[in-house]
């Protein structure tokens, strides 16, 4: 009886759910809301907000489908057999291989965390998590376009990313060597060990298409939270703040840094957003700006705590930092004048 | 059987809030609202995500019709088990219900300028109320036309233009600047031929199209655009310290999505702007000049006409390339 009652209750759910969006799609017009009086920041929060999220779903629908392909059609044995067998000589292709791959850094924290789980070794994972975002031929486009006139930036931003990746690939090893950092539910660890006998019934293009829809809902809700909070930041944080507090060579990457870390831009569009700070800030904040925001941000780091254990976010976040921020300073030393 | 249920459930609200998303966009699309929030040539993008969300969506709900539960379930070695409360399921179906509902209600919110007064001030005060420090010196170099180069090119024209600068330096105005080094040309030779179509014309109207452009060969080249006439659109912004018949002429302009807008701003003056508000989108026909401050020259709009206009359909200007 209590059965019956409750799938009622779950189809008037659905029911609801559908007449609100048809409501919404014929008759809601925004003329008529005029009238509440919402403030005007609240809805600059919500543009941004909407206009974060717009942006970024398509990117992290392709994620999730080249995540469901590697899950459907990789198999482990493939990935054991082309990663070389030592940890080291591991780094340099994976660097390679994120230069190839035109992912952003919404898109690539599900494929890592796919081929973690196929079997690709952590510090791998890492390099391919921190490089591709940055070493892409779109990314390198548009930071071209947006930095014609000072081609060293381009430059810069596309030889730290891919130097830098091997070298933070390289510390987590030292301090994780393989240990698994992904959280693994109970359902999870069940189903490893039945992953010997795949189910046949269910073919494999539509096995990757309920991955993708699955994986979409589990990353969505870690996107759109940091979508939010990444469009308050936009909205209310001033930025000329930013430039009194970071006017010399060591707090200007700082706070540039911070500041790449909090507006969450996508890797492909931060390089515009970065020009328009030319006259502002140091060349090498500048740089800090685009190198540290694509490897993390606030969004993203939302996502990898979702998926990864605390202990490793926190210390791959500090090791980030640190080396970002110190490659930095050592470039500006050496090689700005 | 209560668990699966339960997943298919979960399966069939998940399918209604894709097509949720597949009408927002659809609707975004359709009213062309979708401008207001991504820049055109992200487009394609969109597209794709609407049509795999409809996809995806039908799949998902004759998915949770299945009476197979190995349809159901898909074995992939991670968790499909909704754990935890309804309480915590409703929660996390509204993360993605809401960008539904308000991107319905609030599809053509356009920025206004109290997004600039957080925003836009390094282009103000913030930038120059500071001697330059030495880098900035230099990014301020590498932005505009060497001065060196200009010397060489015509020394009499460029002490000429000092002795302008001198005497502009007394205008004690805080300077809307569009961009630093921002922005270059992408097909080769476009710039160069823009400017030089720009040279021959008495009067220039700034296209919503061509208007980054436009207005940074006019800001690299101020000297050259002297005493042309402009007609530009956009809205009124007034920085705190702006005389009643100053203003800023400025649009957000666009490279993928409203987060990275930036401020495209001409600064201004005319009687007739004294009443006007921030916000308020004009049409104006004026004469450039120049003025100076602190190394930088910027155009200067005398306003000869001035005309409150509607907001137009496209509020932003766009990153063609």
């Amino acid at each position: 009886m209590r059965g019956s009652v409750t799938s009622l209750s779950k189809d008037l759910i659905g029911l609801a759910l559908i007449g609100l969006f048809i409501y919404l799609f014929f008759f809601i017009d925004f003329s008529d809301l005029q009238k509440v009086d919402i403030p005007r920041e609240w809805l600059n929060v919500n543009t941004i907000f909407l206009s974060i999220v717009l942006e970024a779903i398509p990117f992290i629908l392709l994620g999730v489908f080249v995540s469901a392909l590697i899950q459907t059609f990789v198999s482990e044995e493939w990935i054991q057999r082309y990663i070389p067998k030592n940890a080291i000589a591991a780094l340099i292709p994976a660097a390679l291989l994120g230069a190839i791959f035109p992912i952003c850094e919404c898109a690539i924290v599900p494929i890592v965390r796919r081929l973690i789980k196929k079997g690709m070794p952590l510090h791998v994972g890492v390099v391919f998590l921190i490089g591709a975002p940055i070493l892409n031929p779109v990314v390198f486009a548009s930071t071209y376009y947006a930095f014609q006139a000072n081609l060293e930036i381009v430059y810069a931003r596309m030889g730290l990313a891919f130097v830098l990746s091997i070298i933070i690939g390289f510390l987590l090893y030292l301090v994780f060597k393989n240990r698994d950092q992904l959280r693994w539910t109970k359902e999870e660890l069940v189903g490893r060990t039945r992953e010997e006998t795949p189910l046949v019934n269910v073919n494999k293009w539509k096995a990757t298409l309920y991955h993708a829809s699955d994986e979409f809902f589990e990353m969505g809700k870690y996107l759109i939270l940091g979508a939010f909070i990444a469009s308050l930041f936009q909205t209310f944080l001033d930025r000329s703040v930013l430039q009194t507090i970071g006017s010399n060579e060591i707090t200007s990457p700082m706070v540039m840094m911070a500041f790449a870390y909090v507006l969450s831009l996508c890797s492909e569009a931060d390089a515009f957003v970065a020009a328009s700070f030319g006259g502002t800030f140091t060349a090498g904040s500048i740089i800090a700006f685009l190198v540290y925001g694509p490897m993390l941000d606030l969004k993203n780091t939302i996502m990898l705590f979702a998926y990864f254990k605390a202990r490793f976010v926190i210390v791959f976040m500090i090791v980030v930092t640190i080396v970002v921020f110190l490659a930095v300073l050592l470039y500006q030393q050496f090689m700005l004048f | 059987m209560q668990a699966e249920r339960d997943y298919g459930f979960h399966i069939y609200i998940r399918g209604i809030i894709l097509i949720g998303f597949t009408m927002l966009l659809f609707k975004l699309i359709v009213t062309g609202d979708i401008t207001n929030f991504i820049a055109p040539r992200m487009m394609p993008f969109i597209y794709f995500a609407t049509g795999t969300f409809l996809f995806m969506g039908v799949v998902q709900i004759w998915r949770s019709g299945s009476k197979n539960p190995e349809e159901v379930y898909c074995n992939c070695g991670f968790s499909h088990n909704q754990e935890g409360s309804s309480l915590q399921s409703i929660l996390i179906y509204s993360i993605f219900i809401i960008p539904v509902v308000t991107g319905f209600m609030f599809s053509d919110t356009v920025l206004d300028s109290s997004i600039i007064a957080k925003r836009g001030i390094k282009y103000g005060q913030g930038l120059y109320t500071k001697p330059p420090n030495p880098e900035e010196a230099r990014a301020i170099q590498e932005s505009n036309t060497s001065r060196a180069e200009e010397y060489l090119n015509d020394p009499e024209g460029y002490l000429d233009k000092m002795d302008d600068e001198v005497e502009g330096d007394g205008l004690d105005i805080p300077l809307q600047h569009p961009e630093g080094f921002e922005l270059q040309d992408p097909p080769e030779g476009y710039y160069e031929q823009l400017e030089q179509e720009l040279l021959t014309m008495s009067k220039i109207i700034v296209e919503d199209d061509k208007y980054i452009p436009i207005m940074n060969i006019i800001d690299s080249n101020v000297d050259k655009f002297i005493g042309k006439e402009l007609e530009i659109v956009g809205f009124v912004y007034r920085e705190l310290d702006f005389t009643d018949n100053q203003i800023v002429i400025a649009r957000f302009g666009l490279s993928c999505c409203v987060a990275d807008a930036s401020v495209y701003g001409t600064l201004s003056t005319g009687d007739m702007v004294k009443g006007l508000e921030n916000d308020q989108w004009v049409k104006v026909t004026g004469v450039i000049s120049k003025t100076t401050y602190n190394d930088w020259e910027l155009p200067y709009l005398h306003i000869k006409e001035l005309e409150v206009i509607d907001q137009p359909s496209q509020p932003y200007i766009y990153e063609y390339y």
